[in-house]
């Protein structure tokens, strides 16, 4: 027994002995570390970068000639309020993979009179779909692209949530992404391999207060705005630029409602703005919060004198189709419109109305158009090294702007991100079609305003 | 004073909105102890069968209802020979995650079906509103409200006054004792799912004519649904329905009158206070 009871506690103490030698070598490699300056996430830092190296030399910058298929993310929602926005945006990566890679005879887009990216030998683009439902999973989708796909770039109807997680990927393996989020913290980031081809949510703003203060000069004059924006990133960016131009351009804010998109009524906010009256009203929101609002508006047979949306769900597919003409009067800002005098812009929306029966919307064209904008990326820097493609980014693309349905001047990349000729335009619902009313030289119709009551429609 | 009267209005309304998913969440968990995550979903699915019912066969959604009501009845009764049997032998986390399961399914394969875009039904038999001078009342949500009294009334009635509602009562009472006098206590769960689902139906049914929807709209009204159950008591119907309303009414009062932020912060110290105070809820046992 007695001899039993010895061994136990011999076994014990050695395993004390193992444990605290092993406690003491963990201890003292942490001290060689921060002797040598250096932390542990560092070395995984450098261990990153050198396998990244390995990735370039394993083929990521192999010469252009060898390249046979390029493949460019696109991610999307898969599931959520964002779907719709997805289908779209398949049918019309489809549409531009069939013109990219197949020589089209008279069609004025991209790579249309040419079979592939003819930089690279003719090789193919491939769009890989990824998911961008939350921001979680646009991490995880970004890294999948990225590490298992071998995508080149990525780019998708990306939110600035969104963005900034699929983000985290991207710089971590130096691949470019171009994301239409507006957020103004984006481009403040400075992320070294992010782009953003259209205008972003500051110029967006500034846009809607000059129009107001065109609207005044030219027609009745606002004095009074009432702010209404939902209360993600989105809508509170927005609502914080809003209230600044506002003091800037001396409008008095008489109602100012921060709303949660996922609002099961919004009877008292509207309520409150049918209160404070005021001439206008700037809003933020997404597509279903849009329509709730619309129906809630007629409900309570209340319409100001220009209602602005700030892109959104007012200039989502699903906006004119569930309202018809209750979506008349409604302005409201976007990157681009279906009835721009341009060749391009028409004929994408062709393509698109006979593959989908859709109208085609300025923010789903966006999505994909940047997928397009990274085959242009790969085939100018004639390689599909992510260093090599943001050096083509900053130095400019050779877009020939009659081939671009957003008719912008150029692009070309600021380190930070936005392109430096994008522009926005100013669009308004009549008959339950979106309109270009301006700048006055892309109109199509003239403004339609002050809005009228429902009851005088 | 007229915008009082306007925001009582509307704040019942909306709790009658709740309670049409509160009572079917009650009378589930009153009878079997399951929480049914789904009841959103069914309450979605509903929406898309009158959607479908006024597509293909021109058939306004009041029209469609009975037959929404009766397919959502044996969709539960289905779901509850498939699924719930099953569940109830199990662990009580699968009771309560079967449901949940359920839901995203049911989210996914609408999504698959029917496509994520927004839907609306806008050829409706009642539209528009009528100027009270005091208030303005708006037709479709007064189909809403109507719907929501009837169905509590209709489930009254059922519960208390026939056979199948008073084996369903004593089931929930005490199974055992109910199965020693009789009573089929697998037929009086089934029907109490059937309901429960038939319910979502007339529901669904209502609010396709205020409402457009997407396959996500059960989950934002899920969560409303819930707090009601809790705040009128755990498996009372009668107080799924006041919670509700009282849901409605606070929601509508500090949006307006205090600040919209504040509206669901409201709701959650209230539903925070009488549960502390009253841990089964205002009616609960």
């Amino acid at each position: 027994m007695k001899k039993r009871l010895v061994i136990t506690l011999l076994v014990i103490s050695m395993f004390v002995v193992m444990l605290a030698a092993c406690g003491n070598k963990a201890t003292d490699v942490e001290k060689e570390e921060k002797k040598d300056g250096e932390t542990v996430s560092e070395e995984v830092e450098k261990e990153t970068e050198a396998e990244a190296e390995v990735e370039k030399e394993d083929g990521k910058g192999e010469p252009s000639e060898e390249v046979e298929t390029v493949k460019i993310g696109l991610m999307i929602a898969l599931t959520g309020s964002g779907v719709q926005a997805g289908e779209e945006a398949q049918t019309l990566a489809k549409i531009f993979t069939d013109i990219i890679n197949n020589e089209h005879e008279g069609v004025s887009l991209p790579f249309a009179d040419s079979a592939g990216l003819p930089n690279l030998g003719g090789a193919k683009i491939e769009f890989v779909v990824g998911d961008l439902s939350t921001p979680d999973v646009a991490l995880a989708e970004a890294e999948r692209l990225i590490t298992e796909e071998k995508v080149v770039g990525i780019a998708g109807a990306f939110s600035s949530a969104t963005t900034k997680t699929a983000m985290v990927a991207a710089e971590k393996h130096g691949v470019p992404l171009l994301s239409e989020g507006t957020s103004i913290t984006l481009p403040e980031a400075n992320y070294k391999f992010y782009g953003r081809s259209l205008p972003g949510d500051d110029t967006f703003v500034r846009d809607s207060f000059d129009y107001l203060d065109y609207i005044s000069e030219n027609q009745e004059p606002i004095k009074t705005i009432a702010l209404v924006s939902e209360d993600s990133e989105f809508g509170i960016n927005i609502a914080n630029m809003e209230r600044e131009f506002a003091k800037e351009y001396g409008y008095e804010v008489v109602e100012d409602i921060a709303y949660s998109q996922q609002s099961t009524n919004v009877t008292s906010e509207v309520m409150r703005l049918k209160e404070a009256n005021p001439d206008a009203i700037l809003m933020s929101s997404y597509a279903a919060d849009s329509l709730l609002f619309m129906q809630t508006y007629k409900e309570l047979n209340y319409f100001p004198k220009l209602l602005f949306g700030q892109r959104g769900g007012f200039v989502a597919s699903d906006f004119a189709l569930n309202l018809g003409n209750d979506a008349d009067y409604v302005m409201s800002g976007s990157r681009w419109n279906a009835d721009m005098q341009n060749e391009a812009a028409q004929t994408i929306a062709e393509l698109f109305k006979e593959e989908t029966g859709l109208t085609l919307l300025g923010d789903s064209l966006a999505n994909v158009w940047n997928g397009v904008i990274m085959a242009c990326i790969v085939n100018q820097a004639g390689s599909t090294d992510g260093e090599d493609m943001r050096q083509a980014m900053t130095d400019g693309l050779d877009l020939d702007p009659s081939l671009d349905p957003f008719a912008l001047e150029g692009y070309k990349y600021e380190a930070n991100g936005p392109n430096v000729y994008g522009k926005s335009i100013i669009c308004q619902y009549k008959d339950g079609v979106l309109n270009t009313i301006f700048p006055e030289d892309s109109a199509s119709m003239d403004v339609l305003y002050p809005a009228k009551n429902w009851s005088d429609r | 004073m007229h915008m009082f009267w306007q925001v009582l209005y509307e704040g019942i309304i909306m709790g009658s909105v709740y309670a049409l998913l509160a009572m079917g969440i009650a009378l589930v968990w009153g009878v079997m102890n399951i929480l049914s995550f789904a009841q959103g979903e069914f309450m979605m699915i509903a929406m898309y069968l009158s959607f479908y019912f006024n597509q293909i066969l021109r058939l306004d959604p009041l029209i469609a209802m009975p037959f929404v009501i009766v397919i959502m009845f044996f969709f539960g009764i289905v779901v509850y020979k498939l699924l719930i049997t099953r569940a109830l032998k199990g662990p009580v986390l699968s009771q309560r995650l079967i449901t949940f399961a359920l839901g995203l399914i049911l989210v996914n394969g609408t999504v698959l079906l029917a496509g994520g875009q927004t839907k609306t039904i806008q050829n409706i038999a009642f539209a528009g509103s009528i100027d009270l001078g005091l208030i303005v009342v708006s037709k479709q949500k007064l189909v809403l409200l109507f719907t929501s009294l009837i169905v509590t009334a209709l489930l009254f009635w059922f519960m208390n006054r026939t056979k199948p509602g008073k084996a369903i009562r004593a089931t929930a009472q005490d199974k055992t004792s109910a199965r020693l006098v009789g009573i089929n206590t697998e037929v009086a769960y089934m029907t109490a799912f059937g309901i429960s689902t038939a319910i979502a139906g007339a529901g669904g049914s209502a609010m396709t004519y205020y409402y457009t929807f997407t396959p996500n709209i059960g989950t934002n009204f899920l969560i409303f649904g819930f707090i009601a159950v809790c705040l009128g008591g755990f498996g009372s119907i009668g107080g799924a329905f006041v919670g509700g309303l009282i849901m409605g009414i606070i929601d509508l009062f500090t949006g307006t009158y205090f600040a919209v932020e504040f509206k669901y912060l409201a709701i959650s110290v209230m539903f925070l206070l009488i549960l502390t105070f009253k841990p089964n809820g205002i009616f609960g046992r």
